[in-house]
C-alpha cells in the first residue's frame, strides 16, 4: 500500500473584491502547515497581516524581524501585538506582485505556536527581503488562519493564497 | 489516486564541469516551481563566486534585493533594471574541499499573467572567517510564463557533482 501523501494542498483562495482571506476548519491531522501568499498588485498600499484562530485581541502575538532594504540590513521586533505583520513597508505598485510564506510547525500540538515567515518584495528600485520569526502565545491547536491587507483595500484577480499540510512519517 | 502536489520535473547532476545549467520547456501545469541547487564552481580566484539566473533566454528587465551575512557583517543591496537575478554565493575550488552550497529558489505563480517574482535562500559555509548566507527577492518584469531557467556563475563553470533539481508544486 503506498504511503500517504506528505505535502497536500488543504485549501486555496483566489480573493477578489475582499481584503481578507480565511482558512477555517483546518484539520489537525497534519504535522506542519505552510501558507503561501502571492499578492497581485492593487495600485495602492498593500501588505499582509496574519491572525490565528480569529484572535485579534489580547496582544498574544510577537515577532522579530531581519530584513534588507537594499541599502541596509536591519533587525526590529514587535511585542504584545494583535497580529503578525509580514512587511513593515508597503507595496503600492500597480504592476509588481509580492510573495510571502508562513511555516507553522506542530500547529496542532499543545505548545505555543512559532512561525517561520519569509517575505520577498522587490519593486525594481525599492522593496525589502524579510526573514521573520513569529510567536502566538496560545497552546490551542491552530484551526483558523486569517490573512488581511492591513490597509483594508480589496485584493484583485491574480492574488492566490494556499494552505498546505505536511505530514511527518 | 490523489493528484501529486510536489512533483520532480527534471534534474541535472554534473559528472564533469559545465559552464551553465538550463531547464527548458518547463510545462505550465503547476502552480509554483521550486529549484534546489547544491553546487561548487571551478574557479580559483576567491573562495566563492556570485551566481545568477536568467529566465526564458532574456537578459533584460531583472531586479533584486538581498540581505547578506558574511560572518563579519550584515549588509543589504539591490540592483534594478539589470541583466540577471543574483541568487547568492557558490564555493570555488579554493574553498574547503568536498563542500557545496545550498540554494532554494521558489517561483510562485510562474505561469500566471503577472510579473514574475522569485524568493531565494542561499547558504555557503567554508569553515573560514568569511562565508555567506543570502536571502533575496528577485523580480523579472515580464508577464510571460516561465518556460526556461538558466543558472550560471559569473566567473567560472560548475564543478562535477553539482546538482540541480526542479520541482513543480500544485495547489489543487
Amino acid at each position: 500500500m503506498p504511503a500517504g501523501a506528505t505535502y497536500e494542498p488543504i485549501a486555496t483562495a483566489s480573493p477578489t473584491g475582499t481584503a481578507t482571506v480565511t482558512f477555517n476548519s483546518i484539520p489537525g491531522t497534519y504535522t506542519d502547515l505552510r501558507l503561501t501568499i502571492f499578492e497581485a498588485p492593487i495600485g495602492s498600499n498593500m501588505r499582509p497581516k496574519v491572525t490565528i484562530n480569529n484572535t485579534t485581541t489580547g496582544t498574544l502575538y510577537s515577532q522579530t524581524n531581519l530584513f534588507g532594504t537594499g541599502a541596509a540590513a536591519t533587525s526590529s521586533s514587535a511585542t504584545s501585538a494583535n497580529f503578525w505583520e509580514l512587511n513593515g513597508s508597503a507595496n503600492a505598485t500597480a504592476t509588481i506582485p509580492d510573495f510571502y510564506t508562513v511555516d507553522l510547525f506542530s500547529y496542532a500540538g499543545s505548545t505555543n505556536k512559532t512561525a517561520l515567515i519569509t517575505g520577498s518584495i522587490d519593486l525594481n528600485g525599492s522593496g525589502r527581503v524579510y526573514r521573520i520569526v513569529g510567536l502566538f502565545r496560545s497552546t490551542s491547536a491552530i484551526t483558523r488562519i486569517d490573512i488581511a491587507n492591513e490597509f483594508g483595500t480589496n485584493y484583485v484577480a491574480g492574488t492566490t493564497m494556499t494552505l498546505y499540510g505536511i505530514k511527518a512519517a | 489516486m490523489p493528484t501529486p502536489t510536489y512533483v520532480a520535473i527534471a534534474k541535472t547532476v554534473l559528472t564533469g564541469t559545465q559552464a551553465d545549467v538550463t531547464f527548458s520547456s518547463i510545462v505550465g501545469t503547476y502552480t509554483d516551481l521550486l529549484l534546489l541547487i547544491s553546487a561548487r564552481m571551478t574557479g580559483a580566484s576567491s573562495r566563492s563566486e556570485s551566481c545568477n539566473i536568467q529566465l526564458n533566454g532574456s537578459a533584460t528587465n531583472y531586479s533584486y534585493t538581498y540581505l547578506q551575512g558574511s560572518g563579519a557583517a550584515a549588509t543589504s543591496a539591490r540592483a534594478s533594471s539589470t541583466t540577471a537575478i543574483y541568487i547568492g554565493e557558490i564555493p570555488q575550488s579554493t574553498a574547503t574541499s568536498n563542500t557545496f552550497n545550498n540554494n532554494a529558489l521558489y517561483f510562485p505563480n510562474y505561469a500566471g499573467s503577472t510579473n514574475k517574482v522569485v524568493s531565494i535562500d542561499n547558504v555557503q559555509e567554508d569553515n573560514q572567517t568569511t562565508a555567506y548566507i543570502t536571502p533575496a527577492a528577485g523580480l523579472w518584469s515580464n508577464t510571460a510564463a516561465i518556460t526556461q531557467i538558466r543558472i550560471y556563475g559569473v566567473a567560472s563553470s560548475f564543478a562535477a557533482g553539482s546538482r540541480f533539481d526542479l520541482y513543480g508544486i500544485k495547489n489543487s
